[in-house]
């Protein structure tokens, strides 16, 4: 739409005739006032495409009942997850609007409030939606992509880590490295990712090792103070340490390494750890951590993908997405000489 | 037809209460009512122009080198987040990184749409990117940074005053000669910090000497690197030192250990931040924190603030920090008495 020279004039309180010249570059008028009109200018024409343009625009629903996300480490991960998404979503010119649930009442108006107020699809980060709230998605007619949770019989979209694959890589290096002596150590939140990571740790003991292997699985508490403390003590009441432990994810890890660096035992010499996650540069770690890598970033990039694959271009099947992890070879397990 | 909340009331079926609550933007109507209400309002004629229902927390990147590694982000929008809900607005996440090629239309279509308003994460800001930011026809707030020329309203940490505050706990426990950890890259907060530190030593009437203070980089690892560089040239050291942030105060004091300083018995140190690793890094360490969630939630005020006041008048709220006092400052008075006796 274009913007009508007496307006501009009127709002800026200078004459038509002045704004003419500045419009068409002629001389006459100072530098100064012509700048200002052209900058008017641009700003109304630009108010006026923003306003008919109506964006498109995607709820990203989060499921939070636990403090996990005001937690600065954990948080991160979340965070960095969200700013990818938005990102990506912006240069295709979709607004990200978020909005944080915490009941199954929640769920089901949030559901049926976007099917009617014109929301293109929805994200949906479901790692603390408690299983039985799972099937309430089944009432969602838009576009959904549900983020780290999973239904067998879901007709929707679903982007995961790999959290068994993870587990099993993990376990059989431990294995090659000669770990027989393994302690998995988790924290007390009840989340999707984490407990696939436990199933699939009992998993890979029954089915893989045979029962040949002593195993114990700690819950370390909900931070890393708590999880230092708590292993200091489960391992004060064992006859021997053991070969190995494995930690749920880096929260884990670091309350694992600040435990054994109170107790003088070395790693890798006297034990050997490996675990879920990177350890961010935001702390110092004795060794160089053998790790699986949670793909957090790349995780964004397949929301969105299968977002707009839904919304763009009319896909109607059900993707079910799997993220695997990167095996990162560090210096915290023992090699066998 | 006569329009009045009466007549919007018998369109919409809500309440003369909360159609009046959600137009003046009162907490506990819902995001949807008050979209709702809104567009009938406007429908009618009951109000004019467009009116406000989205509230943009904009994430900015420069160089990705201080916003990439901070843990801060989820705090704030928890905080933005909350408030919003409670307000009415819908929260929306916006991203904009400087190197991007059509950065300023990206800008442009943030900061001309009227329908949102708009908080900028401005920690990443430097001088010569704000004026774009000048022009912006919606409701606009900085968050994180401050423009001398007034030309913003904003909500940002009290960074001299708590530099200030912490400098001022090194001489009180008896330092006299107190170095500054330096970040490298100079954002308006690290400025701020810094002049904290030179009144703070001022006024107690002690130097600030150039060799005291030593560049470093902001990562962790980088300014572990630079210290251990640093050291290898043997230089007379103070016995404190304040840190533009913690990753730099846990890098030093990481340095120095490996260089066999004891911490705090030959080098005492004071970071800026609280990250949830300063708590448990060996010696604990002491430290400024900010109540970041608060802060996200002040930023959604000041809008709706702005919104009551038609913009007539900018406000700076500054938000206080807490000291944090744990195990990395050694108390030089004990050492003297110690000494003497």
């Amino acid at each position: 739409m274009k913007v009508k020279a007496r307006q501009i004039a009127r709002d800026l309180g200078v004459s038509t005739a002045t704004v003419s010249l500045a419009i068409n570059n002629k001389p006459g008028v100072n530098e100064a006032t012509k700048r200002r009109i052209l900058d008017y200018i641009r700003r109304v024409e630009m108010e006026h495409e923003v306003e008919e343009r109506k964006d498109k625009f995607v709820k990203m629903l989060l499921y939070v009942k636990t403090t996990r996300y005001q937690e600065l480490t954990e948080g991160k991960f979340i965070s960095d997850t969200f700013v990818r998404i938005s990102a990506l979503l912006q240069k295709e010119g979709i607004e990200l609007r978020m909005h944080r649930i915490n009941s199954g009442d929640e769920v089901l108006k949030a559901l049926a409030e976007s099917c009617q107020d014109g929301t293109a699809g929805i994200i949906f980060l479901a790692d603390e939606l408690p299983e039985a709230y799972l099937e309430l998605l089944d009432e969602c007619q838009l576009p959904l992509v549900v983020c780290d949770n999973m239904l067998r019989d879901g007709h929707w979209d679903g982007v995961n880590m790999h959290n068994q694959k993870a587990i099993y890589n993990g376990m059989r290096y431990l294995e090659k490295c000669g770990c027989k002596d393994i302690v998995y150590v988790q924290k007390s939140d009840d989340i999707y990712n984490f407990r696939e990571r436990r199933k699939s740790f009992r998993r890979y003991v029954n089915e893989e090792m045979g029962g040949e292997v002593i195993t114990q699985m700690i819950n370390g508490g909900k931070d890393t103070v708590s999880i230092t403390n708590h292993l200091i003590r489960s391992l004060k009441m064992r006859p021997k340490l053991p070969d190995a432990i494995f930690t749920e994810n880096f929260t884990v890890t670091v309350g694992v390494v600040k435990a054994l660096e109170k107790l003088e035992i070395n790693i890798p010499k006297d034990i050997s750890v490996i675990g879920i996650d990177e350890v961010p540069d935001m702390i110092f770690l004795p060794v160089k951590l053998t790790c699986l890598s949670a793909p957090h970033a790349s995780r964004a990039d397949h929301v969105v993908r299968q977002l707009l694959d839904k919304i763009e271009h009319g896909r109607t099947n059900a993707v079910e997405v799997l993220v695997g992890m990167e095996f990162i070879k560090g210096e915290s397990v023992k090699q066998n000489e | 037809m006569k329009v009045n909340i009466k007549k919007i009331s018998e369109i919409t079926g809500f309440s003369a209460a909360t159609i009046s609550n959600a137009l003046n933007h009162k907490k506990g109507v819902h995001a949807r009512t008050s979209a709702e209400i809104f567009q009938v309002a406007k429908e009618i004629g009951y109000i004019s122009e467009t009116r406000i229902t989205k509230m943009k927390f904009v994430f900015y990147k420069r160089s990705g080198l201080i916003i990439d590694d901070t843990p801060f982000f989820s705090l704030l929008i928890d905080g933005v987040e909350k408030e919003c809900r409670e307000s009415g607005l819908e929260m929306v996440l916006c991203h904009l990184n400087r190197e991007d090629a059509d950065y300023e239309q990206q800008v442009d279509r943030i900061i001309h749409d009227r329908s949102a308003a708009v908080i900028l994460l401005g920690t990443e800001l430097m001088e010569e990117d704000v004026e774009i930011y000048k022009s912006a026809s919606c409701l606009f707030l900085l968050l994180d940074y401050w423009s001398w020329d007034m030309s913003f309203n904003g909500v940002l940490i009290n960074n001299t005053d708590s530099a200030r505050m912490a400098v001022d706990y090194l001489i009180k426990k008896g330092h006299r000669e107190i170095g500054y950890l330096r970040g490298d890259f100079r954002i308006k907060a690290f400025r701020s910090r810094e002049t904290g530190y030179g009144i703070a030593m001022k006024k107690a009437g002690l130097p600030v000497k150039d060799e005291y203070i030593m560049n470093v980089s902001t990562t962790l690892n980088g300014a572990r690197r630079d210290i251990l560089s640093y050291l290898d040239s043997r230089p007379a050291l103070p016995t404190a030192f304040f840190a533009d942030d913690d990753m730099i105060a846990l890098g030093a004091m990481k340095a120095f250990q490996e260089k066999g300083y004891r911490i705090p018995e030959d080098i005492s140190i004071i970071g800026f931040d609280d990250l949830p690793y300063s708590e448990i890094s060996s010696p604990p360490l002491t430290t400024i924190r900010v109540p970041k969630q608060e802060m996200g939630t002040l930023a959604v005020r000041g809008i709706l603030n702005m919104m009551k006041e038609n913009g007539r008048v900018k406000t700076k709220t500054q938000v206080c920090t807490m000291f944090v006092e744990r195990e990395s400052v050694r108390d030089l008075r004990d050492a003297e008495v110690e000494d003497e006796g």
